[in-house]
């Protein structure tokens, strides 16, 4: 085993790393290929006493994929086979490498993709999205990731396999672990659910004189009892960065933009695209465009995924948020975070998946400017803090990771915490799976022993 | 090694900001798609660029190596939503790395001496040619079956036509693929062109020597290319060779992928194209796709006369990368295996044996896919227009 | 009217002093789902029942967990909404035996309509998993891990549930020609698919017109009344589970949850689950 762990400095730099601005010291990294190496991996760095980190793409934001020092990073990326394809049951068994956007391709011509989309689909991997429990635009209709998982096999921190699904447990073991950011064990194979692609689909695109207008049509559409398949919304600042350069068509004179996508049968998507253009019209849309092509929904949809990256072109650094209030609550929130920002002196931009209230305010700024970070983390806690006092939670599909870790208190009582603890001991008593994640520093909760520097806390 | 790292300073620091280490450029790169490792990726690769700049990283053997490995195929860069300019980062390294000098460095240079001496080229293309015939020239190598002599240029000398056009013809797509040129030239005075070939005067275009991290030589190499007192449009047909011509040539004249301008002519092509009972599947040269940003047009093109398939792999780089395959052919090898694996589920997933041609617009990729004992036939997608001209009516033209 | 005249709150706390008080506690909702019977010396303890707040536009009703099913979806029509439950026994019940109904083929539909659920623990402390968002992936799943744990890991006081439109026509269809089952797998996302014997069922929903079409497509179905739904199954799944991994898994979640075997004990020995 110890022949197969890599353990030069340039490698461990860069599995240290993730999406994040946060950076970990691991002591060494290794490449399994199937799941009796990850079962190696695990009891490799059980019997040298190290902890260890699963790994996938290292796209996740909130810092889940940092190592804690001297950990095992145990990177899943070569375990990218997709094992079978049922068509009649509409699923497959995956392995945790498998690029989220790959499993869709390869399964849409048995006309069938795989539901969760979250923005980073062309890299982020299966088993990334299990650990994350992720999100996307069209988990509003479809559920998010622990809607399509049915089955898991586990390598868990004993360096035992075992499959956790419906049938051989009686407590929920697959639920519990999806989402539990690596905490729980590996998942080594993934048996994910597979959705029928909608025979019609209609995008629409429409402009706001301000983001108030815009939130309140995005309850009125829900309330209205029309669930769209996705309701995204984005300000004008974003706006205008990511039509410079992805020229989708996007309304440049608008306060707010939404993207309202409805799919399924022929009348209901009809139907339900008339509804939604008198509801927004009724709330002040100033413009209203539907896609006319694949190409132009393909463009449209360009745009909102890759709007986080069009901010490079305008600051050379952005922490990217993630919380979830109630949609009554969408405009007094936002407005809010807007106060906090102009306080804080840092420019803000909204994108983010309005339908099920998930905001992702986006601070940017340059960390070269002296003091900066301090603002950024100050607007950053002071956002999560208004989010939750509007009723909301502290992530919707980043995870909690290292970045939310210490803001757990704020939504939890020690005792919610403590049996959140009960529910990993159950898993990892020793808590030696990817430690000092999720649950808060102090008290029983968090794992024992150092924090990676740069941490957000 | 320390003065080289010293020279990561040319390396614009500003470049280097736009990454925001997202990931998004990836499953883009070909190295990292088929190892996995971080320090095969466009967004490791640039973090350690940055980190041996800022000295927060020794420029170790590991370092160099993941540097090394990066093919240049450019495909990171419309991938990478923040607009990293991948290729002002990297081209400045991989030259600094080339200070270096091993026995594989220097069999290379020999290699790239040969392609700017035409004489020499062609002399060891009819050597090849005679060893091919004897059978003792090894079939793994990524040379495709060579002429002895090379058929000559057939130009339509009383066209009188005011569409002119100059012919790049380049060095190695000259010396093995003349017949390419032959068909250029039948496509365009099929279109009304009055067609011109650069010939040896123009030589080599300095492409590969720039790719392989040889800048002065390049540079050398380019200063010698003529800048015309007329200015008419020049056109290339090797995707390598165009989208380096175009960044030489930019101040002095106007210059075209062949299938740029095939486009252009898009309808009319339809008129004196026949249709084929045959399908192409394209395989999409990086310097087309990633760097000039063609890929449709191939396919439009081509869909004229055939029913035409594409890989579902982004434009995911096959490897060739120029003399990459020489200078690190266990990488380049992988990343062709991945190629052909998915050129072989493309083709079972239609039914089988049912695809004829591989069109690859790039001689690059096609001699290093045609070096694997590949069974579908590969051709430039100028030659299968060509040979879906409709026989032309006497006085030619349209 | 949904909302209770006792004051809920107060409840609430009385039952953690009956949990932390009792040795033995057996939890029931209804008594819907014919479980063996209790511990004759066990505490019966039972979640209060009434409205916390609903809001039709939020598509989120909240509510304590011995409401009936019944009287929920009354509330929830006058805003032309429903809970996809069958229509029996508590809504604590229903969560607690992982109660999906015909739905069984989309086993995870309860699971992800249960947003928050608030437990009293064996040790008389309460603790809450989720939110009351739709969306919410804050912490460790306790919601997932109580859905489906039959009363052995806490006494489920309340919970926040997802509500949806009610659609515009529901219609069920039948067919005993086995060659014609096949037919189901061509329409589209069809919300119920089920075998009961030699009969394929299928459950239609949606827009008017979609469901017509849909149904004009299908050759030897007949329109039909919901088939009736065999309610012991629930328990048989107990038996058929199997005793080899996560069964461990299950004892140490068990043992952490309830180190003192205190909560269902007739449910926890069928399972095996006693420590």
């Amino acid at each position: 085993m110890s022949g197969v762990v890599h353990t030069n400095t340039a490698e461990l730099f860069l599995v240290g790393q993730d999406a994040s601005n946060m950076m970990g010291d691991p002591a060494g990294v290794c490449y399994p290929t199937s799941t009796a190496e990850v079962q190696e991996a695990v009891r490799w760095a059980r019997a040298k006493g190290m902890t260890f980190i699963a790994r996938g793409a290292g796209t996740g934001l909130a810092g889940g994929a940092i190592p804690t020092a001297g950990s095992l990073v145990i990177c899943l990326t070569k375990m990218n086979q997709i094992r079978s394809i049922d068509v009649a049951r509409r699923s497959a068994w995956v392995e945790p490498g498998v690029l989220n956007a790959d499993l869709s391709r390869r399964t849409s011509r048995h006309g069938l993709h795989f539901a969760p989309d979250p923005s980073s689909q062309q890299s982020c991997t299966i088993g990334g999205n299990v650990a994350n429990n992720s999100g996307g635009p069209h988990c509003l209709s479809e559920g998010v990731t622990s809607a399509h998982i049915l089955a898991l096999e586990v390598v868990l921190p004993s360096g035992e396999v075992c499959i956790l699904d419906a049938e051989n447990s009686l407590f929920d073991l697959r639920g519990a672990f999806v989402g539990s950011e690596g905490m729980f064990g590996i998942a080594t194979a993934i048996e994910v659910r597979l959705v029928q692609n909608p025979p019609h689909v209609s995008t629409m695109v429409v402009g706001f004189a301000s983001v108030h207008e815009g939130a309140m049509a995005v309850s009125a559409i829900i309330a209205h009892g029309i669930i769209p398949s996705a309701l995204e919304m984005m300000d004008a600042p974003i706006t205008r960065a990511v039509e410079e350069y992805v020229h989708a068509g996007f309304p440049l004179d608008a306060a707010a933009m939404l993207i309202v996508e409805i799919d399924g049968l022929e009348h209901s998507v009809s139907h339900g695209s008339l509804e939604v253009k008198d509801i927004v019209h009724r709330f002040g849309a100033t413009s209203f465009r539907v896609a006319k092509s694949s190409a132009e929904r393909a463009l449209i949809w360009k745009g909102r995924k890759t709007a986080f990256g069009a901010i490079a072109r305008i600051q050379p650094n952005y922490y990217l948020h993630d919380t979830v209030v109630p949609r009554k609550k969408l405009a007094e929130v936002l407005s809010q975070v807007s106060i906090i920002a102009a306080q804080e002196q840092l420019q803000v931009m909204n994108v983010f998946h309005a339908g099920d209230g998930n905001l992702h305010p986006i601070l940017m700024f340059d960390k070269r400017v002296d003091g900066v970070m301090d603002r950024v983390h100050r607007a950053g806690s002071e956002i999560v803090r208004v989010s939750l006092e509007a009723g909301g939670v502290l992530s919707g599909e980043h995870g909690i990771g290292l970045e939310k870790r210490d803001f757990m208190r704020w939504m939890f009582t020690e005792n919610d915490l403590l049996f959140q603890q009960k529910l990993r001991s159950a898993f990892d008593p020793e808590g030696i799976s990817n430690p000092h994640k999720v649950l808060p520093r102090g008290s029983g909760c968090a794992d024992m022993s150092s924090i990676p520097p740069g941490s957000w806390v | 090694m320390s003065n080289i790292a010293g020279r990561f300073q040319l390396v614009n620091e500003e470049d280097l900001n736009t990454c925001v280490n997202c990931g998004l450029c990836l499953p883009h790169c070909p190295t990292y798609r088929v190892t996995g490792e971080d320090i095969f990726s466009p967004r490791g690769r640039i973090n350690l660029i940055r980190s041996v700049k800022h000295g927060d990283l020794e420029l170790t053997k590991d370092v160099v190596t993941a540097l090394d490995t990066c093919i240049q195929c450019m495909g990171c860069e419309p991938a990478c939503p923040s607009g990293v300019k991948y290729h002002e980062i990297i081209s400045p390294v991989k030259a600094e790395l080339h200070t270096r000098w091993n026995l594989r460095d220097a069999t290379l240079r020999c290699g790239l001496y040969v392609v700017t001496h035409m004489r020499t080229l062609r002399f060891f293309t009819s050597a090849i040619s005679v060893a091919q015939k004897l059978k003792v020239f090894p079939q793994k190598l990524p040379v495709p079956k060579l002429n002895f002599r090379q058929p000559h240029f057939n130009i339509d000398a009383e066209s009188s036509s005011k569409r002119e056009v100059l012919l790049y013809t380049g060095c190695v797509m000259d010396a093995w693929y003349r017949n390419v040129h032959l068909d250029t030239i039948a496509l365009l005075e099929a279109l009304g062109y009055s067609v011109q070939v650069s010939g040896d005067e123009y030589g080599c275009c300095g492409a590969l020597h720039e790719h392989a991290g040889f800048a002065q030589v390049a540079e050398k190499i380019q200063s010698k290319i003529p800048r015309p007192t007329n200015s008419s449009m020049m056109v290339v047909n090797s995707a390598g060779c165009s989208a380096s011509l175009k960044k030489t040539l930019a101040e002095n004249r106007v210059v075209l992928d062949i299938n740029e301008l095939l486009h252009l002519h898009i309808e009319d092509l339809q008129k004196i194209l026949v249709r084929q009972n045959e399908t192409v599947l394209v395989q999409e040269p990086c310097h087309l796709r990633h760097v000039q940003g063609i890929s449709q047009e191939v396919k439009e093109l081509l869909e004229i006369s055939f029913t035409v398939t594409q890989l579902e792999d982004d434009g995911l780089c096959c490897g060739a990368g120029g003399s990459f395959s020489f200078s690190q052919p266990v990488m380049a090898t992988a990343v062709r295996q991945r190629k052909i694996d998915e050129i072989d589920r493309v083709i079972d997933s239609i039914s089988p044996h049912s695809v004829h041609y591989l069109a690859s617009a790039n001689p690059g990729c096609s001699s290093f896919l045609s070096g694997c004992g590949f069974d579908v036939e590969i051709a430039h997608p100028v030659s299968l227009l060509a040979q879906s001209l409709r026989p032309r009516i006497s006085g030619g033209g349209q | 009217m949904l909302r209770s005249e006792v004051n809920l709150g107060s409840a609430v706390t009385d039952l953690q002093h009956q949990m932390a008080s009792s040795d033995t506690v057996c939890i029931v909702g209804s008594n819907s789902t014919d479980v063996a019977p209790a511990d004759t010396d066990a505490s019966v303890l039972q979640a209060p029942a009434g409205l916390i707040s609903y809001e039709p536009d939020e598509l989120m009703i909240s509510l304590f967990a011995g409401t009936s099913i019944a009287d929920v979806n009354i509330e929830l029509q006058r805003a032309n909404q429903r809970i996809v439950v069958p229509d029996w026994g508590t809504i604590g019940g229903a969560i607690a035996t992982r109660r999906n109904g015909l739905r069984e083929s989309h086993h995870l539909t309860l699971p992800n309509n249960v947003l928050r659920c608030t437990v009293i623990a064996a040790d008389g402390s309460l603790y809450q998993g989720g939110g009351q968002v739709v969306k919410n992936v804050s912490g460790f799943d306790l919601v997932k891990l109580v859905v489906g744990s039959w009363g052995l890991l806490g006494l489920i006081v309340e919970v926040t549930m997802r509500t949806e439109p009610i659609p515009q026509v529901s219609q069920w269809l039948q067919s005993v020609d086995p060659t014609a089952s096949d037919q189901v797998n061509h329409l589209y996302k069809p919300a119920v698919i089920t075998h009961v014997n030699e009969a394929t069922f299928v459950l239609l929903e949606g827009n008017e017109q979609d469901v017509n079409q849909e149904i004009s497509r299908l050759n030897g179905f007949a329109l039909c009344d919901m088939p009736k739904l065999d309610r012991s199954l629930q328990m048989d799944r107990l038996h058929h589970l199997s005793h080899d991994m996560p069964h461990s898994i299950e004892r140490s979640i068990r043992k952490q949850f309830d180190p003192s075997n205190k909560l269902n004990k007739h449910i926890a020995t069928q399972r095996d689950l006693l420590t």
